[in-house]
């Protein structure tokens, strides 16, 4: 029975010397999927890219792709990708009309077709004023979007995109995520790794979260955020909180940690839904007194740190 | 595959680092060779020698070296054709085969007058015959710079020549008339060889006439000999070309353009590699096979390079004036193979693993320089290391890119037929052979442990 994955990794082992870069890495991925791949430096998402598209030896694991076994020369499943690197790859000698039409043309032999691929690619970046322009030329975020739009104009049922907003503007980030899920609602396939949060959490519809090679957890946001128990923060100004009342509120089932500087009191709380009205029904009953009241659901951001760790990396 | 090539060549053609090594460096390098050797091949031309000739009774009574003085103020025997029947001289950079006057012969009515124009050094000698028939040189005895040296010394060499031949004939002809018993005779209004002519006396009419007439037949054909020497003398070339000291510097610099050109294959297999470059990885995801991208990427190399060097040489050999022995189509076909064995030379060092493009380009600056060196480019010092590389360690100088292309030209401007050209072809074109398969080992990964 064929498998309706787009990419399917089974058991993938990747070795840098006596350093373990992807530790039975295991992936499928279903067509028409967002896929987040998230993990701190050195996590093995890159190096995980890189094998799935032959560009890397590994030790061990099967890759396949489209339903299909993927090897070097599988050109005919390389031409059904799309692939924006890390590291922006454009001739810096070529115009931005060249340099589109260049990395269209590995995949696209006919010139017609390519021209019209080649405008759309263009226009869907916002690069039309500067299709004449050398990327040396262009700003930072303006290059991204060159970069992007050299892996994307083919028209590619599955795009690999690699941190393609590192070092890009708030305005071209938003432009560059808007692309990707236009493209997404096209019916292409997108696999997306990036170190922002809420990037991933914005955009993708399955997260796996990767570290020193290993899967730490995969899934939608939702049953990420579950996996964790975390739930939400909640932040009340107040002043001269008693420690009989301190007490009180650690005391809750709800309450998994309390902060208090004398000024603001930080509590966060495990899953449920009656977290605030039960921290405030002990002020009230205390009869504190207090100012604002916030309350923040959790974050990609608070599962990623709760299973990667606070520590610095390198 | 059109499509890589024609965007290859366009970004390698943008490309101003490589453009400044394979073009604009020679054709600078070229103009320098122009101002300092320029003086190089005239100077190793004779110049006509001015001599002033006292006019007077003894000078035309002299009759043989009148005739000597006659023959030496007119232009030259042209050199012999050479074998390929063309000439040999195509209007270039070397030396001429058009040799003019020896000397230009400038007749004064007195010794005083000659004097006079000795001493206001306009010429720096002249000729007088004495009472006996014997020409002197007079010449002034100081103030004489490097150039008067040497035209005092031509000067001296013509009139020991004349007085040596004299010398011979007057015993010649003293032995001829012992044989036959007979006093010499000159021809009537004849003049010996070594002076005046020898009084036709009354022995010689005692004489039996019939040896006494083959005497004077004797005698007047060893006077027609000695006064014109040339005629049992023949130029023969053994070279297409004549000599040059200059066109060997251009010939190694085009070996050192033609090898400065791979860093333009260089560039390329670096932006085409997985390991070498962000750029590589990408191509190397794309869906054209690489094989493509490689060779198509090296053909847009080596049109660059053939194109970038074959301006150097219509520079050079237009120009600037350098003589490449009037064989163009030849010299076009020798680039292509230089500029080949550059690029694959290029490709072979761009294929290095693990080493940055600086260190690459680096390395080949430093070889192309070495190899320069090892083949003439720096002066005197550096031909003579060649030279005696050439002889001591061929097989080095076989393989030195630089060196084979030199000898290329080499051999089309010295050599009649095209034997060694070919060779010299067919050395480059193993070369490349080389070089590339080289390279083919190691780019033939499709796949990398780490990029």
């Amino acid at each position: 029975m064929p498998d309706a994955s787009v990419v399917n990794v089974e058991s993938l082992v990747k070795r840098y010397r006596d350093l373990i870069a992807l530790d039975h890495l295991s992936m499928r991925i279903a067509p028409g999927e967002v896929f987040g791949l998230l993990g701190p430096n050195g996590s093995g998402k890159t190096t995980a890219i890189n094998c799935i598209l032959q560009l890397l030896t590994y030790e061990k694991g099967a890759i396949e792709l489209f339903g299909e076994k993927m090897t070097p020369s599988r050109y005919d499943l390389k031409r059904r990708i799309g692939i924006v690197p890390q590291s922006v790859a454009v001739f810096e000698e070529l115009s931005v009309r060249e340099n589109i039409d260049y990395f269209c043309a590995l995949y696209i032999k006919d010139a017609t077709k390519r021209k019209t691929m080649v405008d759309e690619a263009i226009e869907f970046v916002g690069l039309g004023e500067h299709t004449r322009f050398r990327p040396r030329r262009l700003s930072g975020g303006l290059v991204r979007r060159l970069n992007i739009a050299c892996g994307i104009a083919h028209k590619p049922e599955l795009i690999f995109l690699d941190e393609p907003t590192v070092a890009v503007d708030p305005q071209s980030r938003n432009a560059i995520l808007e692309g990707i899920l236009r493209l997404n609602n096209e019916g292409t396939t997108v696999v997306y790794t990036s170190h922002y949060m809420e990037e991933v959490e914005s955009i993708c519809s399955r997260i796996m979260i990767l570290d020193r090679g290993q899967v730490l957890a995969s899934g939608s946001n939702s049953e990420l955020k579950a996996l964790i128990g975390t739930g939400e923060k909640i932040l009340i100004e107040t002043a001269a909180l008693p420690d009989d009342t301190l007490t009180r509120l650690r005391a809750l089932a709800s309450v998994r940690s309390l902060n208090y500087d004398g000024a603001e009191l930080a509590i966060a709380c495990s899953g449920g839904s009656r977290n605030l009205s039960d921290v405030l029904d002990v002020l009230r009953a205390q009869d504190v007194s207090f100012g604002r009241v916030y309350s923040e659901p959790p974050t990609l951001n608070d599962v990623f740190l709760e299973l990667t760790g606070k520590g610095l990396r390198d | 595959m059109t499509n890589t090539f024609t965007y290859t060549l366009l970004a390698l053609v943008r490309e101003r680092d490589a453009l400044i090594w394979a073009l604009a460096f020679p054709l600078v390098l070229a103009t320098l060779f122009f101002a300092m050797f320029s003086g190089i091949d005239s100077s190793y031309r004779l110049k006509t020698v001015p001599i002033v000739v006292v006019d007077d009774a003894h000078y035309r009574d002299a009759a043989a070296f009148v005739s000597l003085m006659r023959v030496l103020s007119e232009p030259a025997e042209t050199g012999a054709p050479t074998s390929t029947g063309a000439a040999a001289h195509d209007g270039a950079h070397g030396p001429s085969t058009d040799a003019g006057p020896l000397l230009d012969v400038r007749l004064v009515a007195s010794t005083e007058e000659a004097d006079a124009l000795l001493k206001s050094r306009d010429v720096v000698g002249y000729y007088v015959v004495d009472a006996s028939g014997t020409p002197r040189l007079v010449v002034s005895a100081v103030g004489l710079d490097i150039t008067e040296e040497v035209t005092r010394t031509i000067l001296k060499t013509v009139i020991d020549n004349y007085l040596r031949s004299a010398a011979t004939a007057e015993t010649v002809m003293a032995k001829t008339a012992q044989g036959i018993g007979a006093a010499p005779a000159w021809p009537a209004g004849a003049a010996g060889p070594a002076g005046p002519a020898a009084p036709a006396g009354p022995a010689g009419a005692a004489a039996p006439a019939a040896p006494a007439a083959a005497a004077a037949a004797t005698i007047a054909e060893l006077s027609e000999t000695l006064a014109h020497p040339l005629q049992f003398t023949k130029e023969l070339r053994v070279t297409a070309n004549d000599a040059s000291g200059s066109v060997r510097y251009y010939y190694a610099l085009l070996g050192f353009a033609a090898l400065m050109t791979a860093q333009v294959g260089m560039l390329t297999v670096v932006r085409t590699q997985a390991n070498l470059s962000p750029l590589g990885a990408r191509r190397a995801l794309g869906g054209t096979n690489r094989s493509v991208t490689l060779v198509a990427g090296l053909l847009a190399s080596w049109l660059l390079s053939f194109v970038c060097i074959l301006i150097a040489y219509c520079y050079i050999r237009f120009a600037l004036g350098v003589s490449f022995g009037g064989r163009d189509p030849a010299c076009v076909l020798g680039l292509a193979a230089a500029t080949l064995m550059a690029t694959s030379f290029g490709t072979l060092i761009g294929a290095i693993p693990r080493m940055t493009l600086g260190a690459k380009g680096g390395i080949l600056i430093g070889i192309t320089c070495l190899a320069s060196l090892f083949a003439g480019l720096y002066g005197t010092p550096a031909q003579r290391l060649s030279d005696w590389l050439s002889r001591e360690a061929p097989a080095f100088q076989q393989i030195n890119p630089v060196q084979q292309v030199s000898t290329l030209f080499y051999t089309l401007y010295y050599y009649d037929g095209y034997e060694a050209f070919f060779s010299t072809v067919g050395a480059l074109l193993v070369f490349s052979a080389a070089c590339l398969a080289l390279a083919a080992v190691l780019m033939g990964r499709q796949r990398y442990a780490s990029v």
